[in-house]
């Protein structure tokens, strides 16, 4: 083969490539931490339970209606999702949350909606993140913590994410 | 009708965080994709994209083009690669390991099949062939990302495709 053909031959492989997106709300994920200056462990974006229109439209209205200042709104529920280091990763086998006065689980069972106190396996080791749903009543600063566990049942880490919360106008 | 790259740049650097999203939206097919490639893998590679695209956003004010902001990205891309492969040496897996990771999505089974190929490669070289073959980079700017002359660029390709094709290709195909 020439020069131009294998020119030609390597373009042609990567062109006939398919677009491939990344996972859903990708951006409004990205744009979050960007906002919120980046190296956080929490990731926080909007949690909508099903692709349904009413959700996207309220996903709409959120992006346009965000303040500057509150990057939550209280009342409205929100994925939190605890992020684990390298070493963390190997040794957690659940962690607890515990949420304070004002905060609850957001769930499709009722009994869940009432614990202020919950313990979730990590079930999928190579993402590395355990996420969960909470709304809250109060605004401002709202710590929670979480406390992990590995398989023998014994504390390792304990850790408190504080979140902020704002009134929507 | 969508607004131009160049605004939506210089919206999202004014803080506008609807841009913001807006522009992420608007590259994020390209640059998963740029990123799937390299990594060869759709966890790795989104967690690529999204520390590429903070650090770019969070330095959007010191970007002299608004209209360069996919070159710069790439650029961000590139280092931080770099940086990661060189923390993950020592904990990449071996082929067979690969080979026994989750089937991907049928619409990723190609793009796996040319990182595959590709992986065969040192990092800037596989660098550049995206860049040039993939993204359509011309010689004069993949250079400008890589911190290359555009002669290097030119021989460096020369030699690359050849083995880049015939790898693709196959022993039986030689």
């Amino acid at each position: 083969m020439s020069q131009d053909q294998f020119e030609s031959k390597s373009k042609a492989i990567f062109s006939g490539l398919p677009q491939v997106e990344p996972s859903a709300f990708f951006a409004a994920r990205v744009a979050a931490r960007a906002a919120k200056g980046t190296s956080s462990e929490v990731w926080i974006w909007r949690w909508v339970a099903a692709l349904s229109v009413a959700a996207v439209v309220g996903l709409t209205s959120y992006i346009q209606m965000q303040p500057k200042q509150d990057l939550l709104f209280t009342y409205e529920p929100y994925v939190i999702q605890v992020d684990f280091n390298q070493s963390e990763i190997l040794l957690v086998d659940s962690a607890e949350i515990e949420l304070p006065e004002g905060v609850s689980f957001v769930s499709k069972n009722e009994a869940v909606k009432s614990l202020k106190k919950l313990r979730l396996p990590v079930t999928d080791r190579s993402k590395g993140r355990l996420p969960f749903v909470v709304v809250s009543e109060r605004s401002g600063d709202v710590p929670l913590q979480v406390k992990m566990y590995n398989a023998n049942d014994e504390l390792i880490q304990t850790k408190t994410l504080t979140l902020h919360f704002g009134k929507k106008s | 009708m969508g607004r131009a790259l160049k605004e939506i740049v210089e919206a999202a650097a004014g803080g506008d965080q609807t841009a913001v999203k807006e522009l992420i939206e608007s590259t994020q097919s390209r640059m998963f994709k740029f990123c799937l490639v390299l990594c060869g893998d759709p966890v790795q590679a989104e967690d690529l994209s999204q520390e590429a695209y903070i650090k770019a956003l969070t330095n959007l004010k010191k970007l002299k083009e608004p209209g360069a902001f996919i070159d710069w990205l790439f650029r961000v891309t590139r280092n931080l690669y770099i940086d990661q492969r060189r923390r993950h040496r020592e904990q990449s897996l071996s082929p067979e390991e690969t080979e026994k990771q989750e089937a991907p999505a049928h619409e990723m089974t190609e793009i796996l099949a040319v990182h595959k190929v590709l992986s065969q490669f040192e990092t800037d070289d596989r660098l550049l062939l995206v860049l040039v073959d993939m993204e359509s980079y011309s010689y004069k700017d993949a250079g400008e990302i890589l911190g290359i002359s555009e002669a290097a660029v030119r021989s460096r390709l020369f030699r690359l495709r050849k083995i880049f094709v015939e790898k693709w290709q196959g022993p039986e195909t030689k």
